[in-house]
C-alpha cells in the first residue's frame, strides 16, 4: 500500500543499551527499513559501540557517515555531530551548539526526520536523564508519525521517557518488549490501528 | 605574536595565497554541496606544500567529496591527510 519507507530513530542516554539491544535483536528484518539511531555517548568509548550492537542484529549496524545515502542498514550518529537527513535520504551531520547539553541531539534528528519522512517515521524513546528528544517526538507526532516511549518503570533512567511522555498525546510510556512488538506489527503492515482498538476493549 | 598574521580570506571566491606545511578546515566542508566541498578541496590542495598535511573534522572524509586521489589517508579517526605528490 505504502510504497515509500519506512525509517525508524531510536534514541536512548543512560541506560539505553539494554533497551536497545532487546528491540534491535527482535527488530523483524524489512528491506523497505532504515534506521538511524542517536545514543549520547563519549568519545573515548563510544566508538566500538557500531561493533557491538552489529552482533546482535540482522541489520547491517554501521557508523553514520556525512552525506552517505540510507539504505537499509541502522545508522550510528557519529559522537560530537547532529544528524539530519534530506528528501533524497541523504544524512547530513552538524556542529552546531548542543541542544539539552547534547551533540548528537535526538531533538535535532527528530525535528529533521519528521520533516522528510512524515508519516512514514516512527520515533522511539528510551532510558535516559536529560529532556533532549521530548521536542522533537511532539515534532514527529504533529506531522504523522508513530512515537514510542519507555515506561518508567522499567527504565533505568526516566528523565528523559518522562520529558516525552510530557510532550506527546495519547501515548502511554511501553516496556521494552510490548513496544518492541508493536513496531514488528507495524513492519508487516498488519492493521495496526485494529490491535490498537483491540487492547483497549481487552479483546 | 609578531609572527602571526590574522587575515579574512573567502574559501568560496578567493583563490589560493600560499604553499603551507599545514591546513586545518575543520566542519566547514559539512555545509557545503558537493560540487563546493570539491571546489574547495581543491583550493585546499593548491594551498599545501607537496606533502604538506590537511586536517579535517572528524566527520569529514574526502573520499565522499570527490578528491580522494589527491590526499593520502595518515590519521583516519581524526581525518588527518598528506597531500599526494603528482605522480605523472
Amino acid at each position: 500500500m505504502n510504497p515509500r519507507r519506512t525509517v525508524i530513530v531510536i534514541g536512548g542516554s543512560a541506560g539505553s543499551m539494554e533497551p536497545l539491544i532487546h528491540l534491535i535483536s527482535n527488530l523483524e528484518y524489512n528491506q523497505m527499513v532504515d534506521v538511524a539511531l542517536i545514543v549520547h555517548r563519549s568519545n573515548e568509548l563510544g566508538n566500538m559501540l557500531g561493533q557491538l550492537l552489529n552482533n546482535y542484529t540482522v541489520y547491517k549496524v554501521m557508523d553514520a557517515e556525512h552525506m552517505e545515502i540510507l539504505s537499509n542498514g541502522i545508522y550510528l550518529a557519529p559522537t560530537d555531530y547532529h544528524l539530519l537527513v534530506d528528501e533524497n535520504y541523504r544524512l547530513h551531520f552538524d556542529f552546531s551548539e548542543k541542544v539539552h547539553h547534547s551533540r548528537p541531539s535526538i531533538d535535532v534528528t527528530l525535528e529533521s526526520f519528521s520533516y522528510v519522512f512524515r508519516e512514514n517515521l516512527i520515533a522511539v524513546i528510551l532510558s535516559g536523564s536529560n529532556e533532549d528528544g521530548a521536542n522533537g517526538m511532539s515534532l514527529v507526532e504533529q506531522r504523522g508519525g508513530k512515537v514510542f516511549i519507555q515506561d518508567e518503570q522499567s527504565a533505568k533512567y526516566s528523565r528523559m521517557p518522562l520529558a516525552a511522555l510530557e510532550m506527546t498525546v495519547n501515548t502511554e510510556g511501553k516496556d521494552i518488549k510490548e513496544l518492541t512488538e508493536e513496531i514488528n506489527l507495524i513492519l508487516k503492515g498488519n492493521n495496526y490501528e485494529a490491535f490498537k482498538i483491540k487492547n483497549i476493549i481487552g479483546r | 605574536s609578531e609572527k602571526m598574521v590574522f587575515s579574512n580570506h573567502n574559501l568560496i571566491h578567493d583563490a589560493s595565497f600560499n604553499e603551507f606545511h599545514l591546513v586545518i578546515c575543520r566542519n566547514v566542508l559539512i555545509y557545503f554541496d558537493p560540487q563546493l566541498q570539491s571546489k574547495v578541496l581543491n583550493l585546499l590542495s593548491d594551498s599545501l606544500r607537496n606533502g604538506g598535511y590537511m586536517a579535517l573534522g572528524k566527520g569529514e572524509n574526502p573520499r565522499y567529496m570527490g578528491n580522494a586521489n589527491q590526499f593520502k589517508e595518515v590519521d583516519s579517526n581524526e581525518k588527518i591527510y598528506k597531500h599526494k605528490l603528482n605522480e605523472s
